[in-house]
């Protein structure tokens, strides 16, 4: 790929800047605050060195981190802003968990009981591998219990809808039915956004949070909330989202890797189907759960760019692009061995690779639009003949125009969007 | 030389009836207890011999049951040669849904393709919710194949396969990968997928409910 782009562009090969051996550690991380809490340093810095360095394997640093870098939190406040503006968020977040939790009318709603079904089925079979959701009740441990108010709504809060269902499902436990309440409250704070009901990829993307932020339910749900902000696009029911996303992958394939492209073309792959799993949940079923929590903060720091989870999808197929291009030609094959790539990839040198595709994407951009320019007066005399001919004929005939646009493709909004856009 | 044949298969049915359970049975003879629900599809292959010595080749997409996801399925059972339509025996709502995934198979998919209706979790006949008769009465109504089927105990798993296998035609699906197999024999035209022609697809489809 990268003897590719520098033949056609005669542009050096940048070097990624990640030093994933050196995490933020917690000393770095208060040396970043002032007495009163305050930062020292610039969100920008922070992003950066978390982009750089991550979190490592810390997730008492990750309940600190996340928050700020999620937007739950503002960088730019005191220590005692901060807290007051929490004690709004556990309000806020108990106002919604409310409308349903120990209220039997809702509760018990037909909806609500087939959303509670559908939240229940997943959660049950989700990350049950860790720690916390591995129990069965009996082995769970009973924290938190002991609130009287819960005992009190114990019959319209657990998430299952029936008892006896319990035995065609795994057995679900304490902190997978407060998983299931999470998602739950979320569709209570969603509804008022105009989205509606939990969907399958959903339980993915929460179950990590709950582990990373200490089964801190107020502080996942808010956490959950922002990533759903990032997100909820790809959970539309038309999949507008994700096609719009894999759209642009497919953009991005056919510039930096045109052989690739135009291998899936042949093999019916250029729709990037074997990616939608990847997109979908941001690879949460790709790599280890603690590989999960060091990729997402890296692409929430936003530091390149919102959609940095394009360039990592794009690290990942070129990594495989030889054995694709060589060995599969039917699109069933190359879904089948991306779907087995899973587990199977390191995370450190895709993400380093990713940032190198990310910067040979941006000289290339560049390089173009600098050639575009040098090349500009024959454009817009050959776009003046257009508009001339076009006004003529009332057909457009612009083969003046698209013999120099071949000549240095136009990028579409969407790659140019690649380049540009930043949350932060 | 013994007759080998290839065939396009779908699953369909409502999330966590037990579909790629019954595909992980069939395929390495295994159960998970804790199989995470399938975002966007799986392919896997298996073959069963016949008794008369035929090799049928099972190429088989495994889809995701949401109903949020719907709009996608046409792409997997566009050119499917079978389709196995699973419900959970201890949930009756999930027999609806099946019936909703069989009555958009007949409107939608190839005339020729030849549906299983499937009732998994045979081994929770103690909480049963669909009744045997029922089940089998709607199928033969319809003209469908029906068994139930434990994925966990792996109770009828084979047997739905090789009667399915049993079922398909011996002539119309040459048996070699580069001849583009049963892909192209019973169902005719090209397996790819094509997001935008799915979408057109499934507009005519009544409006899911979720």
């Amino acid at each position: 790929i990268f003897e590719l782009l520098q033949s056609t562009a005669n542009l050096p090969t940048p070097k990624s800047t990640r030093d994933p051996g050196h995490p933020v550690d917690e000393e770095m991380w208060n040396s970043w605050f002032a007495e009163d809490g305050r930062p020292k340093v610039s969100a920008e810095v922070m992003r950066q060195e978390v982009f750089r360095r991550g979190l490592g394997s810390n997730n008492v640093l990750r309940r600190k981190v996340w928050p700020f870098l999620l937007g739950v939190q503002t960088w730019d406040t005191t220590e005692e802003e901060r807290g007051r503006h929490w004690e709004e968020k556990l309000e806020q977040y108990h106002d919604y968990k409310d409308q349903w939790f120990g209220n039997s009318e809702i509760f018990d709603r037909q909806d609500v009981v087939e959303e509670r079904h559908r939240i229940d089925v997943d959660c049950r079979r989700t990350d049950r591998t860790q720690p916390l959701f591995a129990g069965s009740p009996s082995s769970g441990t009973p924290s938190g219990s002991g609130d009287p108010e819960k005992e009190h709504h114990r019959r319209y809060s657990t998430i299952s809808p029936n008892a006896n269902e319990i035995g065609a499902q795994s057995p679900s436990n304490e902190h997978i039915d407060r998983l299931a309440g999470i998602l739950l409250t979320y569709n209570f704070y969603e509804k008022e956004l105009g989205m509606q009901g939990y969907v399958q990829g959903m339980s993915d993307l929460c179950a990590p949070m709950y582990v990373a932020m200490g089964t801190d339910e107020a502080l996942t749900f808010w956490c959950f909330a922002q990533v759903m902000d990032r997100m909820k696009t790809n959970f539309l029911r038309d999949q507008s989202g994700m096609k719009k996303q894999l759209s642009t992958l497919q953009q991005l394939i056919q510039v930096m890797d045109p052989e690739l492209y135009r291998h899936l073309e042949k093999t019916d792959g250029l729709n990037l189907f074997f990616c939608f799993r990847w997109i979908l949940i941001a690879f949460k079923r790709e790599f280890p759960f603690d590989d999960v929590l060091r990729l997402w903060e890296v692409l929430w720091t936003d530091y390149y760019t919102n959609d940095f989870v394009l360039f990592v999808a794009l690290a990942v197929l070129e990594s495989h692009r030889d054995v694709i291009v060589r060995y599969l030609i039917e699109f069933d094959e190359i879904l089948k061995y991306c779907n087995e790539l899973s587990m199977t990839i390191e995370l450190d040198t895709t993400l380093a690779q990713a940032e190198v595709l990310f910067l040979s994407f941006v000289q290339l951009v560049a390089d173009m639009d600098r050639r575009r320019v040098e090349e500009g007066g024959i454009t817009s005399d050959g776009l003046r003949r257009r508009q001339r001919a076009h006004s003529r004929s009332g057909s457009g005939s612009g083969t003046a125009t698209s013999a120099v646009l071949t000549a240095i493709p136009e990028l579409s909004q969407d790659l140019k969007d690649l380049v540009t856009s930043r949350r932060a | 030389m013994s007759k080998q044949l290839q065939f396009k298969l779908v699953l369909l049915g409502e999330s966590a009836v037990g579909k790629s359970s019954l595909v992980l049975r069939f395929v390495k003879d295994q159960f998970d207890d804790y199989r995470e629900s399938t975002i966007g599809a799986a392919f896997l292959t298996q073959t069963v011999t016949l008794d008369d010595g035929t090799v049928v080749k099972f190429e088989i997409w495994d889809t995701a049951g949401q109903e949020r996801y719907k709009s996608l399925a046409p792409m997997y059972y566009r050119n499917a040669n079978c389709a196995v339509v699973v419900y959970d025996i201890t949930q009756s709502a999930s027999l609806e849904k099946a019936r909703n995934w069989i009555r958009e198979l007949q409107r939608q998919a190839d005339p020729s393709i030849i549906i299983a209706l499937c009732g998994n979790k045979s081994d929770l006949a103690a909480r049963r919710q669909v009744s045997q008769e029922e089940a089998q009465k709607y199928a033969e109504e319809e003209g469908l194949m029906w068994a139930e089927t434990s994925a966990k105990t792996g109770e009828g798993v084979s047997e739905i396969f090789t009667a399915i296998a049993k079922k398909l035609p011996t002539t119309a699906a040459p048996s070699s990968r580069a001849g583009a197999g049963g892909r192209t024999g019973a169902a005719g035209g090209r397996s790819g997928v094509d997001l935008n022609r799915q979408q057109n697809a499934v507009s005519t489809n009544e409006p899911c409910n979720c």
